[in-house]
């Protein structure tokens, strides 16, 4: 392994060009060989981000007005027609000097700092369902139509890696350092306030949720289902939780899988009782009273099956 | 959820409690009561097989839980769909209203429920005994209405409470010999994997639904309160995903190191795993930790005010090592880290961190790193934001500028009242938070001695000092340290207290050993305001009452 070439190119190395680590002698470079090498191809398969100084940028170009299309189709339904954000899903536009507001508006326009950053992002990782999918010169042009939106271009605007650096957000120059530490406590430990001064200034009465609350859809099962009564008075035992490794309710994948061998069969085990690969189900889960078809409603309940 | 579904949710379930607490007290008829301990003898009695059968069983069950967990994760899928339409755009506070509001009808439902049965399986029984015992029980038969009561009970119990052993409670009591003690229990490998009891059911990791708009790019939070020593068991660290959990096979998951480096390299995870090993144990924070409280207490309960945390055990490679592999230029000063999740996360790390103790991870707690934690391959930066940590680590380029991406300036940036914003705000300071007591684990054992714990951790060193406050921060005392003290790790505290009945606001505090003290609320905002999301560290209060009740509350 180590040759006289390699030791003095290590040597080399270690003075020159090469970072070391915290006060230890690194081995040179290459000393385990371990993995391979990565061809220019590999290397360019993956490294698809950008900097604010345009480094990264893909051949391409694109257009506000090529981006309006595509944004409808690909973005709207969470972003909104005009970036505005549906339900809870991020916000792209607006918000123009809210950051000193009390309930300041984040967005590209408001808030971010460079260009490329919105480029970088929309490559890897939107459509949020479909990440990576998109073409660069789809990425440019809907770089170019959230500017837009933002008011930072113009509606006949064509974004390329030529004149990306241009184009500038407000906000670039009102990120800073971190200064931290910034306060400076005091390790107090007698009178450190006067107790007559303790005001309760908020506070949350909702009692803490300590219990199960286990992922299950049984809330969004329909409650009046004709088989929720029957569940809930003479299933619910076992199935509510998988006591004895009962299929708990809810458990979509666990009945799904059940079903496959036809709600009939499943009906059946459930009205004739069964020895199965996690436990007994016991016939009509021991209330023999119980009429079959109401254990069949029960069933499909249980199941989540349409009714 | 909307709240019509939660509001039929709360019937459901009181409804469902009712009905147990009517079962256990003997409301049910007798009919009824036979039959359920017909069942659970028949279930009983199947258990009696041939010991190689049960294994073959438990084994599949094991499988069985496992693929289950996956169909959580399909069935939010549709949930969230169904979800777009409904959630309305709630701005922070609107949103955390309206979160308690319906926090408050499902953990008031829920919790009724668990303390019906817990009590019930204490109190009840034993009344109901009495009761059937006075009266004689010529009709049921003492051991079927036992029977019949622990049956419905156990459905009602939190977690999957096995049917076998289903003796009776107070029979497992001293001066008598419990049921176990006298049954053979199962045998190896019923559960290939171990997994915690099944009365352990509760504790687990739970999200607050408002937070995000989908369970996908979302978090879940470590359930503090339940957990002992420092070690975060990896079941049960903290979640945050941005575009969900990735599955990969790590036989094709690669790691490239390419840029401004002499040798650019693919490692596979067996390539990785060949290099000189080290580990140590850190901490683990989401730099959002405690975000919803900058303007007010909001959270009820550790879980939720602090469980973006979490401390393990990591096992990996230090990256100083494979930088030397390949040879970094001395030009380069920062290196990008990429995640091969569908976000492809990324940061910017600084040269020096890179040197220093940053380390690519594939193994925690002993064992491969979990898909939750980067499977099969994630960086980790002592001490640092947890966002800089990438999971699922596919490629680091070394370069000589920060990229600036979205998770270093549109997010992970800290908004000061001025309108500037800091960026790489990168250490995670000492803080620290009392566990027990908390709104999870009230003092209900009436006046006298309780043994308040907790935990404390500094990004940026060794945790020196913890004092804990019961009058809201007049008087200190100092606790000890319970576990082992390491830098850049959970560190335990543990103080005796006798409480003498009267209402009390407890606080901890930690000093770390760059002398750093953990701030008041007051001093963080009169420098930081409310709008920073990012680092609360702030003294924390719980308020007690005189019942016991533990809550969240800010001091002014
Ligand atoms: C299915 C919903 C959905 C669709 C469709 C979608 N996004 Fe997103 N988008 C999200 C979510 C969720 C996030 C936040 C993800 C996170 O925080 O990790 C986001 C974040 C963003 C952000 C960053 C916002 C910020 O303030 O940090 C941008 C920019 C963005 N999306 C652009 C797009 C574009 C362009 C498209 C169309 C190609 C698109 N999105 C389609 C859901 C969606
Ligand atoms: C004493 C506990 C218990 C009760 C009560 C109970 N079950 Fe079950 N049930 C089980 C167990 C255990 C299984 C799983 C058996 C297996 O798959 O190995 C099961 C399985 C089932 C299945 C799946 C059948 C299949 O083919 O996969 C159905 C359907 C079912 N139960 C319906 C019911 C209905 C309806 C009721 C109420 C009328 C009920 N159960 C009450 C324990 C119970």
């Amino acid at each position: 392994m180590c040759n006289s070439v390699k030791l003095f190119r290590t040597l080399l190395l270690l003075i020159s060009c090469s970072w070391s680590a915290g006060g230890f002698a690194a081995n040179a470079p290459g000393y385990y060989t371990y993995g391979k090498a990565a061809s220019a191809a590999e290397i360019a398969g993956w490294d698809i981000d950008i900097r604010p100084d345009g480094q990264g940028l893909p051949e391409g170009s694109g257009s506000v007005e090529d981006g309006e299309g595509i944004y409808e189709r690909k973005c709207a339904e969470c972003h909104g027609s005009f970036g505005e954000g549906v339900g809870q899903f991020p916000i792209l536009a607006g918000g123009n000097d809210t950051l000193t507001h009390q309930r300041p508006v984040k967005t590209v326009g408001s808030y971010w700092g460079h260009t490329s950053t919105l480029f970088d992002y929309i490559r890897r990782t939107m459509p949020f369902s479909q990440p990576a999918s998109l073409e660069d010169n789809e990425v440019y042009a809907l770089t170019a139509y959230v500017l837009y939106l933002n008011d930072i271009v113009a509606d006949d605007f064509v974004l390329d890696r030529e004149n990306f650096a241009t184009v500038q957000l407000p906000n670039r120059n009102n990120f800073v350092p971190d200064p931290r530490p910034d306060v400076d406590n005091k390790r107090c430990m007698k009178n450190c306030r006067n107790p007559a001064e303790i005001t309760i200034s908020s506070s949350v009465s909702a009692p803490p949720p300590a219990a199960l609350s286990l992922p299950t859809a049984e809330a969004a099962l329909p409650a009046d289902h004709p088989g929720a009564q029957i569940y809930e008075q003479y299933c619910m035992l076992c199935h509510k939780t998988g006591v004895a490794g009962a299929p708990m309710l809810g458990d979509k994948k666990q009945w799904d899988e059940r079903l496959a061998q036809g709600l009939a069969v499943v009906q059946k085990h459930a009205i004739e009782g069964y020895t199965g690969k996690r436990g007994v189900m016991p016939a009509k889960g021991g209330f023999a009273d119980l009429a079959d078809d109401a254990v069949r409603q029960a069933v499909k309940y249980m199941s989540g099956t349409e009714q | 959820m909307s709240r019509k579904q939660n509001d039929k949710s709360k019937t459901l379930a009181t409804e469902s409690v009712l009905r147990y607490t009517a079962a256990a007290t003997d409301a049910v008829p007798r009919s009824v009561r036979t039959r359920y301990s017909a069942a659970i003898e028949q279930v009983n009695n199947a258990n009696l097989e041939s010991p190689q059968t049960k294994t073959v069983r438990s084994g599949t069950n094991n499988n069985a839980g496992e693929t289950a967990g996956c169909t959580d994760k399909t069935a939010d899928h549709s949930a969230i769909t169904a979800q777009y339409s409904t959630t309305e755009r709630a701005d922070y506070v609107n949103a955390g209203q309206n979160f308690l509001a319906q926090n408050a009808i499902k953990v008031d439902t829920i919790t009724v429920d668990t303390i019906t049965a817990a009590t019930v399986t204490a109190a009840t029984v034993t009344a109901a005994t009495a009761r059937a015992a006075k009266a004689g029980v010529s009709a049921v038969g003492r051991r079927n209405f036992l029977l019949a009561g622990l049956g419905l009970m156990g459905g009602a119990a939190a977690g999957a409470i096995s049917v076998i052993p289903k003796a009776k409670a107070a029979s497992n009591l001293p001066p008598n010999i419990p049921s176990w003690s006298r049954t053979l229990g199962s045998g190896v490998l019923t559960n290939p994997y171990g997994k915690p009891s099944a009365f352990e059911a509760n504790v687990q990791r739970r999200t607050v639904d408002w937070l995000t708009p989908d369970r996908i790019a979302s978090i879940s939070f470590t359930p503090l309160a339940d957990l002992k020593g420092i070690i975060t068991p990896s079941g049960l660290v903290f979640e945050r995903y941005h575009a969900g959990l990735p599955e990969i096979d790590p036989h094709q998951h690669r790691l490239m190191i390419h840029g401004m480096v002499e040798r650019p390299i693919i490692l596979s995870m067996e390539d990785l795993m060949r290099f000189p090993a080290t580990s140590r144990i850190a901490f683990l924070e989401c730099p959002a930790n405690g975000g919803m409280e900058w303007r007010g207490a909001q959270m009820n309960g550790v879980q939720f005010t602090h469980g973006m945390l979490a401390c393990c055990e990591w096992t990996g490679v230090l990256l100083s090592t494979l930088l030397a592999e390949v040879g970094v230029s001395k030009q380069a000063s920062w290196i990008l880290a990429e995640g091969a999740d569908g976000a492809h996360m990324s940061r910017s790390i600084p040269m020096e961190k890179a040197m220093d103790d940053a380390l690519i991870v594939y193994a925690q707690n002993g064992e491969a790193l979990r898909p939750e934690q980067g499977y099969p391959v994630r960086l980790l930066n002592p001490g640092w934001e947890g966002n800089t940590c990438i999971k699922w680590l596919r490629r680091l380029e070394i370069g000589d500028k920060p990229w600036y991406h979205r998770e270093e300036t549109s997010k992970y940036t800290d908004l000061m009242p001025d309108g500037t914003s800091r960026e790489f705000t990168f250490v995670q300071e000492c803080n620290s938070v009392i566990t027990s007591p908390s709104p999870e684990k009230p003092m209900n054992h009436g006046k006298g001695k309780y043994w308040i714990e907790g935990l404390a951790w500094s990004g940026r060193g060794t945790i020196k000092h913890v004092d804990v406050s019961l009058d809201g921060g007049v008087t200190f005392r100092e606790a000890r340290f319970t576990s082992i003290v390491l830098p850049r790790a959970l560190t335990r505290f543990g103080l005796e207290f006798d409480w003498d009945g009267s209402p009390a606001l407890l606080q901890s505090r930690a000093t770390d050993d760059t002398g750093y003290v953990q701030p008041t609320y007051e001093q963080l905002r009169a420098v930081r305001g409310t709008n920073s999301i990012y680092h609360k560290n702030a003294i924390h209060t719980w308020k007690v009452s005189a019942t016991g009740a533990v809550q969240n509350v800010q001091l002014s």
